[in-house]
């Protein structure tokens, strides 16, 4: 018998016997939505939220100051980004600005090669800033939602140690189930990050501590459309 | 206030019989001040609880059977000066005796009308001024079977708080277990007696001197760790304070 | 699941006079509980999240087989390798198998119960592989071989200077007691570990059976990194961790951190699906899952089936005045607190772990805070009755109690019994009325309470004479 059947049928037969308090035939469904606060209190809530956790949180500004903002970020770590492909990202003259700031993307491919990965990597760990889009907000956890995918690289909100997001106030979601009701394709990439604030431990006598593995520093440029 | 529903039944437990019985006479006392007949069913000793509790099922079962005929030769509702035994009858005893077709349905039967002491004042007499009499500061420990199995949680505190002259004070921890636990607190003393400790250091903090309950086991467990301790702390059971009465200058 | 070797009743007495876990346990628990009420609080309907949680994990398990068999099919329609592994020989067998085919020296691990369960590490060390441990906490207690104290804060038990000293030790790092520089140094220190690593071990916290998506959530990074950064991942998961839809992973993720730290979320909640995908720059070539089951379906056929809700948040513990007194190293489990207490003697059987369920007062504190409303308290009192049916009680209840119940049905003996017992403790009470002193196996009481002296007329004879009219 395959490991699969021992499980499976062992299983099978537990649940002649099992005793399941509150276990229903039916699936339980979905729990009813809460009604949704304003467009304007949801950029509050937002705000709020993922300051209480560290996060900082630019805006809403209209494209062209927030893509001054955003360079302005990017400036201050150095000229090298691991970043989303620009078109990604979703700011209008982001693409010319970061050109004519000098910057320079690195490639985020990483190899299957085992020597050219390993060199890849290495590179990658050296950049100091990462920048994404997001293709949602969630307010009242101020979370950011990354759905990465072809050419968007999950270590840009990874490996350096700060992170710039910039993400339309038309994206705001006011929770988590909200959001999943609406049915985002979640599961047509192989990771989704729901990013919360900079990296962070208590694991020392319960002392805060940021940028463990992850980001110290997480910057929220809140585009208005 | 005498009704068509103004008897009671009184089931004692073993502790009170043994340990405490001021508090068993304070609920008799108390309870005909209202106007309630209180039937005192002979034969009565002890719940079963503590076997129940170590797993000692097969001892437990002709206890709770033995108690269930006690208190069923009457119908009226049963009080009982005790969360834990009360949780016992209304929670346990079902659970206990699932299996025996006969006793099971009187258990259920039993369950439904019983009731600890302060749940009965306040919750099926309707009232939270049940007079009393006390004096020094005192905190209110809130038992874990009263608390968590019954649900029981402001009631005694309200009868509490109409106590003529009383003086609560805040105790951290109050909804915290003493380490009494039954058996626990000889099978696994040294836990038990850790959890103690936090227990009375928490009402030194408070400045109480007594501390008020509606439970003999822990009542008991707390007053003996205040003594070994040599801490100048009493204990008393919230029917006592209930039933005390400015006093008729001595005849 | 052994993670000592001395007796139950050793451990709890090394624990009890360790004044400084004391301290560090009542710390923790005490600001997680406050923060977890801080946070359910701000919860809309928290009450009702939490039933429905319930209902969720009921379900689930209730028809586990065809959940687990949807989750494998959508794993693998997604790209991955699912292994099932009936015990943990199995699981770590098949970790070290993959290992072998990539040649593979060194490995990165994520936190996983389930590793620690199935002793993964004894077995990668023994086949002479690197195994690092990523999460601070792990890490730390890694470099001194001591198991965690605590399901979210594993090294709780360290003050900052043992761990300072500790990193200085093990790691070369400059010798301070600043956790940020500390931590610090452990980045670097681990960055380097993560980008050399062939594979990365991870556990799952939520698997999704529709679309075979992993959930794992954590604030540190590691786990990103551990799931990203090398070639091969591995994902150990316990049968029982499924739900359904993503909506009910939704659900659970709502509850799982505010009950444990009292977050709203972890900093990251990463939904796995498959390793990457044609054009994704980055991410692992290989996607292994190994549905660990050790035990798990035996006991959803049992009584204590509802131990399977568990979703580790880890509130239990902070809950529980046994585990804040003792801490975890006591349970002697991997799996410590009120969830251990009846988990480890389900999967590892009464026989091996007697005194686990009665490591309690059944204050019901953890089933109070349990976000899915589990019923410990019931589940210990089913162990009981397993531990005494196959004869794990002491001599004196095997012999007292039996003695008692006779009693107890016999009310005239009772009261016969009464009058003996207050004769024989008002003798030993003396003046005082309180016994100071009683021999083993009682003198447990006694180390730290006296026992009164019984009344000097029993309740029934008071009674008797008030309604006689001759009491005064």
């Amino acid at each position: 018998m395959t490991g699969r059947d021992t499980i499976l049928s062992q299983i099978r037969r537990s649940l002649g016997t099992a005793h399941l308090p509150d276990a229903q035939a039916a699936a339980p469904g979905r729990l009813p939505l809460r009604p949704a606060p304003s467009p304007d209190e949801q950029v509050i809530a937002f705000r709020r939220n993922l300051e209480s956790v560290r996060g900082r949180v630019h805006g809403p500004l209209a494209p062209a100051a927030a893509v001054d903002v955003v360079i302005g970020l990017l400036a201050e770590t150095g000229a090298e980004i691991l970043s989303w492909p620009i078109e990604d990202v979703g700011l209008p003259g982001l693409a010319a600005a970061l050109e004519s700031m000098g910057a320079r993307l690195i490639d985020p491919k990483v190899p299957d090669d085992v020597s050219g990965r390993a060199a890849a990597l290495q590179r990658l760990a050296e950049v100091p800033v990462g920048l994404t889009g997001a293709q949602a907000g969630l307010a009242d956890t101020g979370s950011l939602v990354l759905v990465h995918g072809p050419r968007r690289p999950r270590f840009a909100s990874l490996l350096p140690p700060a992170h710039v997001a910039v993400l339309r106030v038309s994206r705001l979601w006011p929770d988590l189930p909200t959001y999943l009701a609406s049915g985002p394709a979640l599961s047509d990439t192989s990771n989704v990050v729901f990013v919360t604030g900079p990296s962070r431990t208590a694991d020392i006598e319960l002392i805060p501590v940021f940028g463990v593995h992850g980001p110290k520093r997480l910057d929220v440029v809140l585009v208005s459309d | 206030m005498p009704n068509s529903h103004s008897r009671v039944q009184l089931f004692s437990t073993c502790l009170v019989e043994t340990i405490r019985p001021q508090a068993g006479l304070a609920v008799v006392t108390v309870l005909e001040r209202l106007g309630f007949e209180v039937e005192y069913p002979s034969g009565q000793t002890c719940c079963g609880q503590p076997a129940f509790n170590g797993g000692a099922w097969g001892e437990a079962a002709p206890m709770a059977r033995h108690t269930i005929d006690v208190l069923s030769r009457s119908d009226a509702p049963v009080v009982v000066p005790s969360g834990s035994c009360a949780d016992m009858i209304v929670h346990h005893y079902p659970e206990l005796l699932a299996d025996d077709p006969v006793y099971l349905p009187r258990a259920q039967a039993l369950a439904a009308r019983t009731y600890e002491f302060a749940q009965f004042l306040v919750d099926v007499v309707g009232l939270t001024d049940a007079g009393g009499l006390s004096a020094g500061p005192v905190v209110y420990h809130a038992s874990c079977h009263l608390l968590r199995g019954l649900g029981v949680r402001n009631q005694p505190r309200a009868l509490l708080a109409h106590v003529q002259g009383v003086d609560v004070r805040a105790l951290n921890g109050s909804e915290e277990c003493c380490g009494f636990g039954g058996l626990f607190a000889v099978k696994m003393s040294d836990i038990s007696g850790a959890m103690l400790q936090t227990k009375l250091d928490h009402i030194v903090e408070s400045g109480a001197t007594t501390v008020v309950g509606c439970d003999i086991s822990c009542l008991m467990h707390i007053e003996g760790g205040a003594r070994k301790r040599g801490l100048p702390v009493t204990v008393c059971h919230l029917a006592e304070l209930l039933a005390a009465q400015p006093s008729a200058d001595a005849a | 699941m052994h993670t000592s070797n001395v007796t139950f009743h050793e451990r709890v007495d090394h624990a009890l006079h360790d004044g400084q876990l004391h301290e560090a346990l009542q710390r923790a628990t005490g600001r997680f509980t406050t923060l977890r009420a801080e946070a359910l609080a701000s919860l809309q309907e928290a009450d009702a999240v939490r039933d429905h949680a319930r209902l969720i994990r009921a379900h689930t398990l209730s028809r586990l087989d065809h959940y687990l068999a949807q989750f494998a099919e959508q794993v693998e329609a997604a790209g991955g390798v699912v292994h099932w592994a009936p015990d943990a020989a199995a699981c770590n067998q098949i970790v070290l198998e993959i290992a072998r085919q990539h040649q593979a020296k060194r490995v990165i691990k994520g936190k996983s119960m389930v590793s620690e369960e199935t002793e993964l590490n004894r077995d990668l060390l023994a086949a002479g592989l690197d195994v690092i441990e990523s999460d601070l906490g792990e890490r730390i207690i890694q470099l001194v071989g001591e198991h965690p104290s605590h399901i979210i804060v594993p090294a709780i038990h360290k003050t900052k200077e043992e761990v300072g000293r500790i990193l200085h030790a093990q790691l070369g790092l400059p010798l301070t007691t600043v956790p940020e520089e500390m931590t610090a140094g452990v980045r670097a220190s681990l960055r380097q570990d993560f980008l050399n690593a062939e594979i990365g071990v991870s556990g799952v916290n939520f698997g999704v059976a529709a679309s075979g998506t992993l959930a794992l959530v954590e604030n540190e990074g590691n786990g990103r990194l551990t799931t990203t950064t090398p070639r091969v991942h591995i994902a150990l998961m316990g049968i029982e961790r499924l739900v359904p839809t993503l909506d009910d992973l939704g659900v659970m993720l709502q509850l799982l951190a505010r009950s444990a730290t009292g977050q709203k979320l972890t900093v990251y909640n990463n939904l796995l699906t498959g390793p990457r995908r044609p054009g994704e720059p980055d991410g692992p070539d290989e996607l292994h899952v190994v549905l660990v089951d050790n035990g798990r379906s035996r006991v959803l056929g049992t009584e204590v089936a509802e131990i399977l809700y568990c979703i580790r948040c880890g509130a239990c513990l902070n809950a529980c005045p046994v585990y804040k007194h003792m801490g975890g190293h006591a349970y002697g489990s991997v799996y410590p607190g009120p969830v251990g207490a009846v988990l480890t003697p389900a999967l590892g059987g009464v026989d091996d772990w007697p005194e686990l369920p009665h490591a309690s007062s059944l204050c019901a504190a953890c089933r109070e805070v349990c976000p899915v409303r589990i019923d410990i308290p019931r589940m210990l009192l089913a162990q009981r009755v397993e531990t005494q049916r196959r004869g794990h009680s002491p001599w004196w209840l095997k012999l007292g109690l039996p003695i008692y119940s006779w009693l107890v049905v016999r009310p005239t003996l009772f009261r016969f019994a009464v009058r003996v017992g207050g004769v024989a403790t008002r003798l030993l009470g003396g003046r005082e009325r309180a016994i100071r002193w009683l021999p083993p196996p009682l003198s447990g009481w006694t180390d730290s309470r006296t026992f009164p002296a019984f009344a000097p007329k029993p309740f029934s004879q008071l009674m008797r004479e008030r309604r006689d009219g001759t009491t005064s």
